[in-house]
């Protein structure tokens, strides 16, 4: 993999604030957009611009076609058949479907380090249990054996943490869940932006994730449901392009998944969604994953040299995956994020990362987090690794 | 006063003062002598103060030693009160790019350097005190509540502050740290480190100064913006009602709001000693307002996170009363000195803080000064700040119009609960107008209006909205101007 030319694609990095490049270290929130991504949407705006599923016309019929090919782009990219993916606006969308049209009674089992999306939506209507975690994030998973029982209907666990970046024993749950009879929703928004994910070898029954962590645009998410689980499902919202057939007193209900995108989607973010993908298959998702896993590694042992900056989570790089969060001791982790921009253009994230109940129980306030992607290079991370380490040990 | 506060500023205090090396008591003593010297007095002390630290400053902060070279300058070439002129202001943007190692004094002992940080998220700025800088905060925010309200150590406190510090300032000096009695003061006291046994002691008592303060603090308005729920009013009201502070501090928006509520509803005032804004500035309307519905002493006191408390009140309330023993003030429009009495940027030099010297720092602040004896029987000058710069008007004649001054423009109107005046681009404003009680607003008679007092023919569009959005960090802007530039 050719960073440097991989950087050539990615117009942000030809911004100088204050004359000096910008070093993005927010992949976590959101990932840069390279030009291909970019030149999608507009080429859509000023070529194909038109509703789909629902008109005659040349226009109509292309942008359909176009929305279509992004889903098989999407089925393929997780090897799912395209009748399993469903089109939302993000993670959160897709949780918070799922926890509606999932018919069934019975317990959800989530754990403690989840993101905000994927503990809220289950207490609102369903009874939660939260698998606990060890001293460094790692899930307990004799905590998890012994809360699921024969009232669990559904384990929801996060594949990689937004804030301690491990990488959760997905197989193992899976596994776990299967021999009680449970069902397994991945949350993958910080693993599928960088690896290869089979939903067949992973055996998950529901695997969401969002576009704009993975080259693509905002808004356009994407919900996996293993096809016969449909039966277990019913439609959430209802409305346009969810039915075959309306009348005063019934309707006819479309075939999944067109009956789980209710109105007008978000077509081109769909189609870019698809040129993103593309993107990324061209790099190939094994690069991806040692370029990013190589930079964490760099990092990590850069900024554990640091006196005075503590890091979350496992030290050890096998375990985690492009995301590291850590505090200066002494100087708040806003402070932090605010001197590195100012200084550096570094842009870094701080605060609870929509995971509070994580912070708080590792005992500790907002932190400041960094983390990575095929743009981001080795002298970037020296450069912030050097900063980091004139501020925490300055003091 | 209560048996408490006897024993805190009796015994309590000076004992800490003599035993370690915490030495806020004597600085305050110190302080409130200085309250009595003439001006005369005070300048030449300021004055030798301003020549040290502006030495230090080029001598151990490679920023400014870049920035006297710059300007062919030395600190000696500093004669009198006229030649800092010739130093450019420092601005947030030079602290930010050259924070710490090039804005701090090098070759000193850091290991009591403390970070501070403004409030907010956007604009926050950090800073470092030293153990000495830290002690004189402390005494400086005693003297500032004495005489502005006699607050003494141990009165009963509360305080509604914009937002929580350690979510969003990010420094987080609460109850978390080492207990009194833990084992590394066994291990102090059996060896009897007599230094680090009192740095165990200082650092336990800082953290607890909210108990020790008798400082109690409410969440603030939060994401509801301006007009908050009648029942959250009543509950601060309530709250206020039961703790009986002697000094109750706030954004002067949450106290005007309680006023306003107060008043509205003939409901009798909460027991409160004194009234000071805290976070933002106070317009006239305000602590009218405010002195009326609760009965008691509005006063006020001007200060930063980066530096601490600079100015408080007297009983004339005619401007804030500089603590020129701490701070040197200047006064600028389009960089030159302005007359007394005339608006301008405000550019202070801290003269305590060795660790991080801010020379003629652009806090952001704009104001006036005022020479003149009042007979209040502080010969400092005094210092009337009116709100930031940003959000400070300049019509299409070079006229100011501070955002206190425009506050209470439009605090005027009956039917205006609240307001805030957004510029777009030079004299082109979206005005928005949450309506009193559901009053019907006079648009075109509001508008007409502000265009009088305005001086110059501007377009206005009025908006009726239903609540005024904080900014991020809990502060409100009420006015939004395109056209501070040129002050």
């Amino acid at each position: 993999m050719d960073t440097s030319k991989i950087r050539e694609d990615f117009p942000f990095l030809k911004r100088l604030i204050k004359n000096k490049p910008i070093l993005y270290f927010d992949n976590a929130a959101t990932t840069q957009k390279p030009r291909q991504v970019i030149h999608t949407i507009s080429n859509y705006y000023e070529n194909y611009c038109a509703n789909i599923h629902r008109g005659v016309h040349t226009l109509s019929q292309e942008s359909s076609e176009l929305y279509e090919e992004a889903r098989r782009k999407v089925a393929r990219f997780i090897n799912a058949d395209e009748r399993e993916i469903i089109f939302v606006r993000n993670t959160t969308e897709a949780i918070n479907l799922v926890s509606h049209s999932l018919k069934g009674e019975g317990k959800i089992l989530t754990t403690v380090m989840e993101h905000h999306s994927n503990l809220l939506p289950w207490g609102r209507e369903r009874k939660v249990e939260y698998v606990d975690i060890d001293n460094e994030g790692r899930i307990d998973i004799d905590d998890l054996r012994s809360k699921m029982d024969g009232s669990t209907l559904l384990v929801a666990v996060g594949h990689v943490s937004n804030v301690l970046g491990l990488i959760n024993p997905i197989p193992m749950i899976i596994e776990e869940t299967k021999k009680r009879g449970a069902l397994c929703l991945i949350d993958g928004a910080q693993s599928v932006p960088h690896m290869k994910l089979d939903v067949k070898e992973l055996g998950c029954d529901f695997l969401v994730f969002s576009g704009h962590k993975m080259l693509g645009p905002s808004g356009i998410g994407v919900l996996y449901i293993k096809e016969d689980l449909y039966e277990r499902m019913e439609p959430y919202l209802l409305g346009g392009s969810t039915i075959k057939e309306v009348h005063i007193d019934r309707y006819i209900p479309e075939d999944p998944p067109l009956c789980y995108e209710a109105g007008t989607p978000n077509i081109e973010g769909a189609i870019a969604l698809g040129s993103a993908i593309d993107y990324l298959e061209n790099i190939q998702m094994e690069n991806v994953l040692a370029h990013d896993k190589a930079l964490m590694e760099l990092a990590l042992e850069r900024m554990g040299k640091i006196k005075n900056l503590e890091i979350y989570g496992s030290k050890d790089g096998k375990e985690r995956l492009s995301v590291i969060s850590f505090n200066v001791n002494g100087m708040g982790c806003h402070a932090v994020a605010k001197v590195l921009s100012l200084r550096e253009n570094i842009m870094i994230r701080s605060g609870f990362h929509c995971a509070q109940p994580l912070h708080d129980k590792l005992g500790i306030g907002p932190s400041a987090r960094v983390s990575f992607y095929i743009y981001n290079t080795q002298e970037e991370i020296e450069i912030m690794t050097e900063l980091l380490s004139k501020l925490a040990q300055f003091i | 006063m209560d048996l408490y506060s006897i024993l805190l500023q009796r015994f309590i205090l000076p004992a800490i003062a003599h035993f370690t090396d915490v030495k806020i008591w004597h600085e305050y003593k110190r302080m409130m002598r200085v309250e009595r010297w003439s001006l005369d007095e005070l300048k030449q002390y300021q004055f030798i103060k301003l020549k040290k630290i502006l030495n230090h400053a080029y001598e151990t902060v490679p920023f400014y030693k870049k920035r006297f070279h710059e300007i062919g300058l030395i600190p000696n070439d500093i004669r009198n009160d006229e030649d800092i002129i010739a130093i450019p202001p420092t601005t947030k943007e030079d602290i930010m790019l050259n924070f710490p190692e090039g804005i701090t004094a090098q070759g000193m002992d850091r290991t009591q350097w403390k970070y501070v940080a403004s409030s907010g998220t956007t604009r926050q700025i950090m800073g470092i005190h030293d153990f000495r800088k830290a002690n004189i905060n402390w005494a400086a925010g005693l003297r500032a509540h004495k005489l502005a309200g006699n607050h003494t150590i141990g009165k009963k406190w509360m305080e509604i502050p914009p937002h929580m510090c350690t979510n969003i300032c990010g420094i987080d000096d609460s109850g978390n740290g080492e207990k009194l009695f833990s084992k590394k003061m066994a291990s102090l006291l059996l060896n009897w480190n007599y230094k680090d046994l009192g740095q165990h002691f200082y650092q336990y008592f800082y953290r607890q100064r909210q108990n020790i303060y008798r400082r109690i603090t409410l969440p603030s308005f939060g994401s509801e913006g301006t007009n908050i729920p009648e029942k959250d009013i009543l509950a601060y009201i309530d709250s206020i009602r039961k703790y009986r502070p002697h000094t109750l501090e706030g954004l002067p928006l949450y106290l005007y709001t309680f006023a306003k509520y107060l008043i509205k509803k003939s409901l009798p005032p909460p027991k409160v000693g004194v009234i000071k804004p805290f976070g933002g500035s106070m317009t006239s309307i305000m602590k009218e307002t405010i002195g009326k519905a609760f009965d008691c002493e509005v006063n006020d006191t001007y200060g930063c996170s980066e530096m601490g408390f600079i100015a408080c009140d007297c009983e004339k309330h005619e401007g804030l009363h500089f603590f020129m023993d701490l701070y040197h003030v200047e006064i600028c429009r389009d960089g030159k000195p302005v007359a007394p009495g005339e608006l301008g940027k405000l550019y202070i030099t801290d003269l305590e803080n060795v660790a991080m010297p801010w020379i003629k720092y652009d806090v952001g602040d704009v104001g006036r000064y005022f020479l003149e004896d009042h007979g209040c029987g502080r010969k400092s000058i005094r210092l009337q700040v009116e709100g930031r710069v940003e959000d400070t008007l300049s019509n299409s004649r070079g006229e100011l119009f501070t955002s206190d001054q425009i506050f209470d423009f439009f605090h005027g109107f009956k039917e205006v609960d609240n307001f805030q005046l957004i510029e777009k681009s030079k004299g082109n404003f979206d005005l928005l107008c949450v309506p009193n009680n559901g009053a019907d607003i006079n648009k075109e008679g509001i508008v007409q209006e502000f265009k009088n007092f305005y001086s110059t023919d501007v377009l206005v569009k009025l908006y009726p909205v239903k609540t005024i959005k904080a900014e991020d960090g809990g502060k409100f802007r009420f006015v939004k101007s395109k056209s501070f530039g040129k002050i």
